[in-house]
């Protein structure tokens, strides 16, 4: 009978998942169908073009693109995974602490973790087979079975090789002289991100490993084409703008304290533009140094477009972050991700779609003036 | 130097919950106790007098201005100490306490953070994540900012929930030192925290202030028992 408890316990977890879903169902909808709309109407106006630039890859080229792409993903799942499984067994308030401490027997709990860490596996894999492994890639079975028992072993070497950090002993983040309170603002977040926030510190270490792993590809021997470049400098621009965001989300947890201290949303908005913009400007340029130095100088007036559409992500920040929920950095990611697929092809397309970018941002920033107050 | 609310309104439309009109004034020196049961309203009045909330209607006059979200000068002149306090999970007390310090303008910063840091007993753990300290420790670094640039007015919406009873002392004497010329305000469910130290005392009632008028002349023990007037009828009373 014990087998049936443990399965009551899965389901009040599962439960819990689609109640907190529901909680916010109405603004989780429009955010999905805008999406929706806006990628139906990305891929209407684009079609052409982009059905041009595919064309001019070969067939086997596009195949191998592909290929890699799904293996990479692949071997993503595993690591990806392993975070709510982590969570499951370890979080505390949680299900699994509740039962123990209403004394459930330690074997229908384990009963319980381990089928809903078998859900898991399985929902994220076969998500992953549906949408990407078997659209994407031309697998034979042997190879399939190599990489995802890879996934499932990097998968379980996150979950190993995770330490619980002591905390450690901080260095002052800011010094004692006097500053413009601009600066002092823009200061705190500047170096929260590099030093002290590990998503922010993550996402901007990959964002520069995809830049690296982008100029290895355009070199010699492998020549990779050039939309490819295009693709990845998309990328990691998205990278690159997720780490203001998950400072954003820091800093939403204590906003009563920066609004206690008078900080207005005009003071607000200018320092997460000056953050964004550094990080536009430094990761731009080193996307194009990197092209540069790979695909020399004759095809520089190509190779530039890649600056542009690394610095627009970043740069959207600033104008969509207090349009639906400062304190919720997916969706942040999404727009910025929707806006910047948008504009980052007309950049591709042509040169003159840049002036579309200032228009855009200054439209953007009026329509969620003073949202600052609200969120 | 006064604090004026004139019909104040605020309405939510989601939980039906209404606030006020609230006609209230408090001079210079006052010490308020504010009472309440949950959801009455206390947060939500201290919201909109800080400006962290926009009002409906009426009106917020704050040392002779209006307040409102955008008072940024008159902001400055308040402490607060929310009820619900989130700190900043990678910085550190000392960090934090640095950096209100300098957007407040002050020169002498490390005569300033050390005696505030030293004041809250806060130095062993100054430079630990705020992530990784506990509940009572979050809250005297919560105190240290409300406090530390000596506001004309101070709001602490609980302040003596988490702390023990060292730090509970080292908050009524820093309550006790409060100048003739400035106001404060203390909301609390434990009236011997107040009893001594505030001369007026409100219960906030389905959105509505109601003086305890007899506060004011009553000794230690009156004042208990008015406050447990405001909650209990008297067969509770007898019952308990």
């Amino acid at each position: 009978m014990s087998i049936f408890r443990s399965l009551r316990l899965v389901g009040y977890h599962n439960k819990q998942s689609v109640l907190k879903l529901r909680y916010d169902l109405g603004r989780e909808l429009v955010v999905l169908i805008s999406s929706a709309v806006l990628l139906g109407l990305f891929a209407y106006i684009f079609r052409d073009f982009l059905n041009d630039k595919l064309r001019a890859i070969p067939p086997s080229e596009q195949a191998a693109i592909a290929r890699v792409f799904a293996t990479v993903l692949l071997l993503m799942v595993g690591p990806l995974v392993a975070a709510p499984i982590y969570r499951l067994w370890r979080d505390d308030p949680s299900l699994r602490s509740f039962a123990l401490r209403s004394g459930e027997r330690p074997a229908i709990i384990k009963g319980f973790l381990g089928l809903q860490t078998l859900i898991l596996i399985i929902f994220a894999y076969v998500l992953y087979w549906q949408l990407v492994g078997i659209p994407w890639g031309k697998w034979e079975l042997t190879y399939a079975l190599m990489w995802q028992g890879l996934s499932l072993i990097l998968g379980f070497l996150r979950l190993a090789l995770h330490r619980e950090k002591s905390s450690p002993i901080f260095k002052p983040l800011l010094d004692d002289s006097p500053s413009k309170r601009l600066k002092t603002l823009t200061d705190w977040r500047w170096k929260q991100i590099f030093l002290r926030n590990r998503l922010a510190k993550l996402c901007l270490g990959l964002a520069f490993f995809l830049q690296v792993a982008s100029g290895v590809l355009l070199a010699p021997p492998l020549r990779a084409p050039f939309p490819l470049a295009i693709l990845i400098a998309m990328a990691s621009g998205l990278l690159i703008a997720c780490a203001p965001s998950f400072q954003l989300e820091e800093d939403m947890r204590a906003i009563w304290f920066e609004r206690q201290i008078a900080c207005s949303h005009e003071e607000y908005v200018a320092v997460y533009q000056r953050i964004c913009l550094r990080l536009a400007v430094g990761f731009g340029i080193s996307a194009v140094v990197i092209a540069l130095l790979v695909r020399g100088f004759e095809a520089a007036p190509e190779t530039l477009k890649l600056m542009p559409i690394t610095a627009l992500f970043p740069l959207l920040l600033p104008a969509v972050m207090f349009q639906i929920a400062p304190e919720r950095p997916l969706l942040q990611i999404m727009s910025i991700a929707l806006v910047g697929l948008f504009l980052g092809t007309a950049i591709f397309a042509h040169w003159g779609s840049i002036v579309v970018l200032p228009v855009a941002l200054t439209y953007a920033k009026q329509y969620q003036q003073n949202n600052f107050y609200r969120s | 130097m006064t604090l004026r609310l004139n019909e104040l309104t605020k309405q939510f439309s989601q939980s039906g919950f209404h606030l006020g009109p609230l006609t209230l004034e408090l001079k210079p020196g006052s010490r308020l106790a504010l009472f309440g049961k949950n959801g009455a309203g206390k947060t939500t009045l201290f919201q909109l007098v800080t400006g962290h909330m926009p009002g409906d209607g009426g009106t917020i006059e704050l040392f002779g201005q209006r307040m409102n979200v955008t008072s940024f000068e008159l902001k400055k002149r308040i402490g607060y100490l929310p009820q619900h306090l989130e700190l900043p999970r990678w910085v550190s007390a000392y960090d934090l306490i640095t950096y209100a310090l300098k957007l407040y303008e002050f020169t002498d910063l490390n005569q300033r953070r050390t005696a505030v840091l030293e004041r809250w007993d806060a130095v062993s753990y100054a430079n630990k994540p705020l992530g990784a300290c506990s509940y009572g420790m979050q809250k005297r670094v919560g105190l240290a900012l409300a406090t530390l640039h000596n506001p004309e007015l101070l709001i602490l919406d609980e302040p003596f929930s988490g702390l023990d009873l060292f730090h509970i002392r080292t908050l009524e004497d820093l309550l006790a030192e409060r100048t003739r010329d400035q106001i404060t305000i203390v909301s609390t469910h434990v009236a011997s925290h107040v009893a001594k130290l505030c001369e007026r005392a409100i219960v906030i009632r389905e959105g509505r202030l109601e003086e305890i008028e007899a506060w004011n002349g009553a000794g230690f023990m009156e004042r208990l028992e008015l406050m447990e007037d405001q909650f209990f009828s008297k067969s509770q009373r007898k019952s308990l």
